[in-house]
């Protein structure tokens, strides 16, 4: 939206039909001169319609999409035209058309029994105005792809007293008559219907002419204003014919640096807003009403599906993601399961799948919707409640991390009595968690210290994973790295528990161990997204930028390929790469100080980047 | 968490003020030493206008820069707290006796509401030759009451400042997520940066209200009209560490701008001032991990504006911000 067009008044015409307008209606405050009879009925009643009809070229915004119109205009006017198609002016005009269809009707019906007083004065004058405007641009395209350069029609709007050249003349009653066929293209029958648009029409025959401001020929209503029409306006100089140009070319070159401020205007605003709101998800609570928002906002709440998965009907879909998996190509796996799900959405194991999978593939967002989805079908659903909880850690979202943490004890036989009946509360009612606020870190972590404590001569695999997260939750990375090694002992052939040791030691800065650590993860599952993803943030900790992309990219272009290993159709390849990868790649660019790369990783251009990171296909 | 940013002068502080509004729930500390009129930006005119050797990383990021800019500093204008803020519309003229590239500006002549050529009669406006020339209307920002104005946000919004003098990043390190460098000139120290460099600059501020549009002739000389008086200049010594007031430049300043502006005659002066504009070019906004004895620090870098750091800090604090937030968001994942 061009803010511009709405807030200024319409400063004129660069084509013929502005002008026409000007022509005609150069006084505006003819009088009512009391005509007696019938006429002056018509006249006098609708006074106030003429003279706004008359007197403005810009009127203000009504509830035709003005904006559309106005911006069509000067769009035509850069000569641009091939950007944009006129495509909305006539629909805009049929549909003033169709609306206004009874009050034309009225109108001429006055107007020919001359006497009966119109009485729809403002909502005529408004919609007149209307069909003004939105009918003088539909053959603004006609006119400029005449010729005659803009320029011409800016000086026409300043040397309005100069007598019409033949040649303007001409102008004008071609940009009459298109106006007229354009307006009402098809259906000369509407023609009648519309007194301004006979008039025009007349214009375009020929019948009527306007002449330095005055209108002579047939039509009742367009003589009748010529006798009403007084006095002279002031006279156009010559030297305005010079300034107008330069005015004309500069309104020209400065439209698009509008259309450029306003989108950058238009696009900062939406991202202020949707930043405002993602920022409003963060923890640590400062009011107690944000802490209630904090607690129970989700803004993952539903899964965004990629558009279009048109292949919702691959047979066994589910058990082609399972197979994927078990080859350790998640990306596939995870097309998979969202073409299964698409095909069967009440099946809480696809989702499950689906979420695990995800969270996998480096796509934390929508691992938390789709794990809350199988959540709602199940509630008591451990290994949901703890990936759950991981993901939400790896947001920031540490509120929510906690609930999971704490839902997850409660859930479990074997420590559920160790659940204190305060936290269950909290669970329970959100009124009162409102009160309260959540279970604390430190709370939470008691909690499973106590259960670990429970069965000291046996590893709990669960408990200790849930205690490594907890310790990354408090930057104790050495104790999280102590409870991620024992998990690891009781479960060495898991790749996730693995690369959460890993992290927990690249967040300790012990980076020589964790790539050990990721190289394990890597091995038993090769396409293991977030692995490789952590490898890349070990490199940009050991300022091996180079690496680090090349480490990025790989991830992406597995995710990227995905589509063909898994045979399955997307409308928008890029949405099956994870955002988050794309960052820290960008992170990674700046960091080079190759900034000239930025506009291809923000337009997700693998090609280009491929090809500046070369790298042998593995 | 916490940010941190370093440097109270414009660039700081509408760093740290786009920080809190992208992380609400942060703690945000400004570090410095010298604030309000002891800053560069105290100095300044504030008149909107990049130059034309302005630059980024590239011409892209640049003009992003630029628009952004504008539109934040448009934002305020439009607001009642404008007048508080120190930000008003102001038109400007721009004549050159030599050269027509002068009066041109390919950053804000689509950016700005009006930028034209002036006509023939325009032209005559102000004794001398003046043989090109162009008027814009664009945006003005008082820093002796943005400033303020700006702190007093930062501390609503919950923010802290500590003066304190920061000689090395290890002074930071381990307490801060992440840390924003808007040093200014400090960053030749603090950073040992050699490609910045001080372009002196010294202006006369007079009480003259009558004068209600700014003038540039040939870019040396100028007229800005502000919310505290007119400010004229100036002069752009490269390379140039000297901070006192030069009477030298003082009289030339005041010659020049008498002859573009005979009224300006016995104007009183309220105060003269120099500033060291840190320039560098390219302008330095890009992320640093530096690894140091007592650990990571994750750094922004955003100094370097020159004299430009009025008109482009929100620009460059927007820009920042984001790589505060790829930052942030490049952690190693459970």
């Amino acid at each position: 939206m061009s803010f511009k067009d709405l807030i200024e008044p319409e400063c004129g015409g660069a084509n013929p039909l502005m002008n026409l307008g000007r022509q005609v209606t150069r006084d505006v405050a003819f009088q009512d001169e009391g005509f007696s009879g019938a006429r002056s009925a018509f006249i006098g009643s609708d006074n106030d319609l003429v003279k706004e009809f008359m007197g403005q070229i810009a009127p203000a915004p009504q509830s035709f999409r003005m904006d559309v119109l106005l911006k069509e205009m000067r769009d035509i006017d850069a000569q641009n035209f091939h950007q944009r198609q006129i495509v909305p002016g006539p629909p805009v005009i049929e549909e003033v058309n169709r609306s206004d269809l009874d009050w034309a009707k009225e109108f001429a019906v006055d107007s020919s029994a001359g006497g009966s007083s119109a009485h729809h004065g403002h909502r005529a004058e408004s919609k007149l105005t209307s069909i003004w405007s939105s009918s003088h641009l539909a053959p603004i395209e006609g006119t400029i792809s005449d010729g005659p350069s803009n320029i011409l029609y800016a000086k026409d709007f300043f040397d309005l007293n100069e007598p019409k050249s033949e040649e303007e003349q001409v102008s004008i009653r071609k940009a009459a008559g298109e106006l007229v066929e354009v307006a009402y293209g098809h259906d000369p029958e509407k023609m009648k219907y519309s007194e301004f648009l006979n008039f025009v029409g007349n214009v375009g025959d020929g019948t009527v002419k306007i002449d330095d401001g005055m209108v002579s020929g047939g039509n009742v209503w367009a003589s009748q204003f010529d006798q009403l029409a007084a006095g002279p306006s002031k006279a156009a100089t010559k030297e305005e014919t010079g300034i107008a140009e330069d005015w004309a070319k500069a309104f020209e070159e400065g439209k698009k640096g509008d259309q450029e401020a306003t989108d950058n205007y238009n696009k900062q605003f939406w991202e202020r807003l949707q930043d405002e709101w993602r920022s409003l998800s963060e923890n640590d609570n400062q009011h107690p009403w944000l802490s209630e928002f904090s607690e129970f906002y989700d803004p993952y709440k539903e899964y965004k599906f990629d558009e279009e998965n048109p292949m919702t009907n691959v047979e066994n879909a589910f058990e082609k993601g399972k197979a994927f998996l078990a080859q350790g190509d998640i990306p596939s796996a995870v097309l998979c399961f969202e073409a299964a799900v698409k095909q069967d959405p009440e099946n809480p194991e696809i989702w499950e799948l689906l979420g695990f999978s995800q969270a996998e593939n480096e796509k934390d967002p929508n691992a938390i919707a789709a794990l809350n989805k199988a959540l709602s079908f199940n509630p008591n659903n451990m290994p949901v409640l703890m990936a759950l909880a991981v993901s939400y850690t790896n947001e920031s979202m540490q509120n929510q991390a906690l609930k999971m943490l704490v839902k997850w004890m409660k859930c479990s036989p074997k420590y559920e009595s160790l659940v204190p009946p305060v936290m269950m509360v909290s669970e329970e009612s959100p009124l009162a968690s409102s009160l309260m606020g959540g279970p604390s870190l430190q709370e939470v972590q008691d909690l499973f210290i106590k259960a670990v404590q429970q069965s000291p001569n046996e590893i709990d695999a669960d408990i200790q994973e849930a205690l490594g997260v907890l310790f990354n939750l408090s930057s104790e990375y050495d104790k999280a790295v102590d409870c991620f090694r024992a998990a690891v002992q009781v479960r060495p052939n898991s790749s996730k528990t693995w690369n959460r040791l890993g992290a927990s030691l690249a967040n300790g800065n012990r980076s020589v161990e964790a790539v050990e650590a990721y190289q394990r993860a890597l091995d038993i599952q090769p396409g293991f997204i977030r692995a490789r993803y952590n490898v890349g943030i070990i490199c940009i900790n050991l300022k091996a930028y180079k690496e680090a992309a090349e480490h990025l990219l790989t991830a992406l272009n597995h995710q990227a390929s995905s589509i063909a290993r898994a045979g399955i159709n997307v409308s928008s390849p890029a949405n099956q790469m994870s955002s988050t990868i794309w960052t820290t790649l960008r992170m990674v660019m700046s960091l080079m100080g190759r900034q000239d790369l930025q506009q291809a990783i923000d337009n997700r251009d693998l090609d280009v980047l491929n090809r500046e990171f070369p790298m042998s296909s593995d | 968490m916490h940010l941190c940013v370093i440097g109270a002068g414009v660039v700081g502080l509408t760093t740290a003020l786009e920080l809190q509004r992208e992380f609400r729930n942060a703690n945000v500390t400004i570090l410095a030493d010298r604030f309000e009129q002891d800053t560069c930006s105290d100095v300044a005119a504030g008149l909107f206008r990049p130059g034309t050797s302005f630059s980024g990383p590239t011409e892209e990021i640049t003009r992003k820069w630029i628009s952004d800019a504008y539109l934040y500093w448009d934002e305020i204008r439009r607001t009642a707290d404008a007048s508080e803020a120190g930000v008003a519309q102001l038109s400007a003229y721009i004549f050159s006796s030599t050269d027509p590239s002068i009066v041109r500006n390919r950053y804000i002549e689509k950016i700005l509401p009006v930028y034209r050529a002036v006509t023939e009669q325009e032209l005559t406006l102000c004794p001398g030759d003046w043989k090109y020339g162009s008027f814009y209307t664009t945006v003005l920002t008082e820093c002796r009451l943005f400033q303020p104005w700006a702190t007093k946000k930062f501390l609503r919004n919950g923010g802290r400042i500590i003066t304190q003098k920061v000689e090395s990043f290890q002074q930071v390190a381990g307490q801060y997520d992440v840390v924003v460098n808007c040093t200014g000139m400090g960053a030749k120290k603090l950073c040992t940066d050699y490609k910045l460099v001080p372009i002196r600059g010294q202006v006369i501020k007079v009480k003259a209200p009558w004068v209600k549009t700014a003038f540039y002739a040939d870019y040396d000389t100028y007229i800005i009209p502000g919310f505290q008086g007119v400010t004229l200049g100036g002069c752009r010594n490269y390379d140039s560490y000297n901070t006192e007031v030069c009477k030298h430049d003082s009289a030339a300043i005041r010659e020049r701008c008498e002859a573009l502006l005979p009224s300006l005659k016995g104007a009183p002066v309220i105060r003269e001032a120099v500033g060291l504009r840190p320039h560098r070019d390219p302008v330095r906004v890009e992320p640093e991990l530096l690894d140091l004895v007592r650990g990571r620090v994750k750094v922004v870098h955003n100094y370097g504006h020159g004299g430009y750091g009025v008109t482009t800090s929100p620009g460059t604090a927007i820009y920042a911000t984001g790589l505060v937030t790829d930052m942030l968001k490049s952690n190693s994942k459970l």
